[in-house]
């Protein structure tokens, strides 16, 4: 059913008020995250203040939110094409540590190469290592129906503590006894593209990836993969291998998961933690889902996560409130998706489609 | 008769069981319903006749509290009961077989009725199988609650369902197009059931559109057209042609006049000769050139309760129909997919013309339209690739949509975009879809499975005419069926499959040796 309401065409009037229940969440949440401040003693109010500023208020507060949501971006674009096709990978952590893993093991031996050239090879091997890691869920649903549900949320925990181990033994830094890696050398980091910011350009990179899902709609492939969403047993009589296509498309996902993970350790972090996926891995897939899987949807999902989460860096200062406030305020816009999807869909906007579409298959 | 002898139904009758009056029922702007009212006695069949769409559904999944009603009365046994709402569960003693079967497959029929009875805890396991048995025993059927109902054929589980709510209690049986998937012997032993049912005081709906098989078993007739009952006939004094007559709209001049600004109009006698099953008069077309050879095919069943195919030998030739009898589950599916290419055979010979094959598959959701797409993506499933579509890497949507718009109007499908949903369309002009597009490729082989399941008769026509035009064009068709009738009004020769093999062949005028065959006796 929820997947059913993803896919389901809008019309005018349900897009009407599917725009009237956004306002009625956002109203609804806002004011549960204003009444929880109001709690602690804080007046909400200054603290949306804070955020605001902390967000929007200066062109490097701008930089940051991009930065963030750049990630969040490329992960979900890649995302859509397969979440439309019903499948779920959410091995995105999983699938952008071993991207960051790739990059730094790359860009920790190619110091001394050009820089162009470093790039290229942390690109192309954190994509490949991504691509990798999604692979093999992917496979395993195509040939043994796997749930990749299970399968890539258990490869999370494999690369993840894989990555606890190179951290705390072969890969771990010098510097302290901490879980981290070398620094990374210069010539790897990613080129800013935006002057006395720390936006990269892994920007261009998720733009580019979103409209490549734009231009999918329109394309033969799209169709195809639209067929192959919507009813696998007839795109078999398009010509499609639903077996090729699950595998395809899971192994998309790690590729956008991967390259994420190459530009948070070069761009961001320019160490390797074992945090790297915390929270971009899951948040893509959430951007994702809150941009109902269309590509304009899922920009303004991730340039919203990218404020929230770096306006709540800047609570604490600002507003003297705790960071992980925000972490209640997503938790609080997830469930009101998840309360929106199956039953709410049902009941207000797609009650009409539903019905029709009930009735006309029973008569 | 007037319209107040229909909209009055004998409530005075002593014998009366139920009595629905005045329900209406709508779908946003779609009138299912209009008014609707009839009755039910003690000890009959009633039966509730019309095309698709006519409302008969609807109104029953309002009686068996499925779906509440807009407004509209009813009594049950002498009391008033709400219709204004659905009822969770069922109805107290009214048990509704549904075309697609209720029954768990997974579960044994004395488990079906132990679920059924909800009663958890205090559920009688041990007896629920003899409660089965001794239903069945009484009316005659044999049955085996104790196997899983995957495991018993589509007409041993509507016998089965229709065991259980009769064990269950119930005194009013509604049963909505039983024979829809059904064999001639298996047919045969659900209308013994309802007659044993009746005689012992039952009463019964029965939902139809084959008027046949109604006039034989019902004991009094309502018609029914666009939400509102036009006609209410005691069996006996009814000829089908009438009835025919009546169901299509014939003497309803206004009707008519409304049908025909929505569609070509077909000459109304053809309407009512297909209503009435009569053969279609086939010129001899055949040639000698086989368009598809399939020879010693052995392949394996698509799903689990059909038969796999074990050294069938087929022959196809140019022009010609070649029905496809048989008890359901004898491996049509399998055949139909082998020939459509999707499977691909275990072993044996399979010559498919070299061009593309048109198949219309029994299940029209699962496996022949996307519901949740426009009527454009579904009508270019083949044609997508056509160079002429495209622009640069993407779609030109003026030249597709040109192309969706003559495929629509060369298939009757009218009033329609490409832009709507293809749930929007009803199912038999989704069906006309679905063969205008399979047609649109020029196929040499035209594979068609059920093509008129769950149709009303006009689009029997339209579909027809499309098969039959594909034939005067040189391609092969292979019509599948577990309906003898439609088989034997279409086709030119008739093959009989039996577990898998092709056991048999008649000529479209012996029948008697066709039964024998179907059974599996060669």
């Amino acid at each position: 059913m929820t997947i059913f309401a993803l896919r389901s065409p809008v019309s005018g009037s349900a897009a009407r008020l599917g725009s009237l229940k956004i306002v009625a969440v956002v109203v609804a949440v806002t004011g549960l995250v204003a009444a929880l401040l109001a709690v602690v003693g804080v007046n909400p109010l200054a603290a949306g203040i804070a955020m605001w500023n902390a967000s929007l208020g200066t062109p490097r507060a701008v930089g940051e939110v991009l930065v963030r949501a750049t990630p969040l971006l490329l992960i979900a674009a890649t995302l859509v094409p397969s979440l439309r096709a019903g499948i779920y990978n959410i091995g995105a952590p999983g699938q952008l540590a071993a991207g960051a893993l790739a990059a730094t093991l790359i860009a920790l031996n190619t110091a001394d190469l050009p820089t162009g050239l470093v790039l290229l090879f942390c690109a192309v091997g954190s994509c490949v290592s991504g691509m990798l890691i999604a692979f093999v869920p992917g496979l395993l649903k195509a040939r043994w129906k796997v749930n990749e549900i299970i399968s890539t949320l258990a490869f999370n925990f494999i690369v993840i503590a894989g990555l606890g181990y190179l951290l705390n033994g072969p890969m771990q830094s010098d510097f302290a006894n901490l879980p981290q890696s070398d620094p990374l050398p210069a010539s790897s980091s990613l080129p800013t593209i935006i002057p006395g910011t720390r936006a990269h350009i892994g920007l261009i990179v998720a733009i580019v990836a979103v409209l490549l899902l734009w231009a999918l709609q329109r394309s033969r492939l799209g169709y195809r993969l639209r067929v192959f969403g919507a009813n696998p047993s007839l795109a078999r009589q398009a010509g499609v291998d639903p077996r090729r296509y699950v595998v395809w498309l899971m192994t998309l996902g790690g590729a956008g998961a991967g390259l994420a993970g190459w530009m948070q350790v070069a761009a961001v972090d320019h160490r390797l933690y074992t945090s790297i996926a915390e929270p971009v891995g899951y948040a893509g897939l959430f951007v994702a889902l809150l941009g109902a899987l269309h590509p304009v949807g899922i920009v303004l999902a991730a340039l919203g996560l990218g404020m929230l989460l770096h306006g709540g860096e800047s609570l604490q200062v600002g507003a003297g409130v705790s960071p992980e406030i925000v972490h209640v305020l997503l938790g609080l816009i997830l469930f009101a998706y998840a309360a929106r999807s199956p039953r709410g869909a049902a009941l207000l906007g797609n009650a009409k489609g539903v019905m029709s579409r009930w009735s006309s298959s029973k008569q | 008769m007037t319209l107040s002898e229909m909209t009055l139904p004998e409530t005075t009758l002593p014998d009366t069981r139920l009595v629905l009056s005045g329900i209406t029922k709508a779908f946003g702007s779609n009138q299912a319903l209009g008014g609707v009212a009839v009755d039910l006695r003690h000890g009959e069949v009633h039966a509730v006749v019309g095309e698709n769409g006519a409302g008969k559904s609807t109104l029953m999944r309002v009686l068996a509290g499925h779906m509440a009603a807009d407004a509209g009365r009813m009594v049950l046994g002498g009391q008033q009961t709400r219709i204004d709402r659905a009822t969770p569960g069922h109805r107290e003693g009214i048990g509704f077989v549904e075309q697609e079967g209720g029954l768990v497959a997974e579960l044994t029929g004395a488990e079906n009725l132990i679920l059924a009875e909800g009663r958890g805890f205090w559920s009688d396991r041990r007896n629920a199988g003899r409660r089965i048995q001794e239903v069945a025993d009484r009316f005659g059927a044999t049955v085996d609650p104790d196997v899983p109902v995957h495991a018993l054929s589509v007409g041993e589980r509507q016998r089965l369902e229709i065991l259980i709510i009769l064990a269950r209690g119930a005194d009013i049986l509604i049963l909505d197009e039983p024979t829809a998937a059904l064999a001639t012997q298996d047919a045969e032993t659900l209308s013994e059931i309802v007659r044993g049912f009746v005689s012992d005081g039952g009463s019964v709906f029965y939902i139809s559109h084959k008027l046949h098989e109604v006039k034989a078993i019902a004991d009094r007739i309502t018609v029914m057209r666009r939400g509102v009952v036009v006609g209410h006939h005691r069996s006996a004094d009814v000829t089908v042609a009438d009835l025919a007559a009546e169901m299509v709209g014939e003497i309803d001049q206004a009707g008519l006049r409304r049908l025909s600004q929505d569609r070509d109009p077909a000459p109304d006698d053809d309407l009512i000769e297909v209503a009435l099953g009569a053969r279609t008069q086939a010129a001899h077309r055949r040639s000698s050139e086989p368009v598809c050879v399939l020879h010693n095919v052995s392949a394996a069943a698509p799903y689990r309760g059909e038969a796999a195919l074990e050294g069938l030998d087929l022959r196809v030739h140019a022009g010609e129909v070649v029905g496809v009898a048989g008890v359901v589950g004898s491996g049509q599916s399998t055949l139909a997919e082998v020939l459509a290419g999707l499977i691909r055979p275990s072993s044996g010979r399979v010559e498919l013309p070299p061009g593309p094959v048109a198949y219309v598959p029994e299940n029209r959701h699962r496996d022949a339209i996307a519901l949740s797409l426009s009527i454009r993506d579904n009508l270019v499933l083949h044609s997508h690739r056509r160079p002429g579509f495209r622009r640069g890497p993407w779609f030109n949507r003026a030249v597709v949509d040109r192309h969706a718009t003559e495929v629509l109007a060369g298939a009757r499908v009218l009033g329609a975009g490409p832009e709507q949903p293809v749930s929007s369309l009803s199912g038999g002009n989704q069906q006309k879809l679905v063969l205008g597009r399979e047609l649109d490729e020029g196929p040499a082989l035209v594979v068609a499975h059920n093509p008129f399941r769950g149709l009303d008769v006009r689009a029997i026509q339209d579909v027809r005419e499309a098969v039959l035009g594909a034939c005067e064009r040189g391609a092969g068709v292979v019509m599948i069926s577990p309906d003898l009738d439609e088989i034997l009004q279409l086709a030119d020769r008739v093959v009989v499959l039996f577990g898998g093999r092709i056991i048999g062949e008649v000529g479209a005028d012996d029948v008697d040796s066709l039964g024998r065959l179907m059974g599996g006796v060669a």
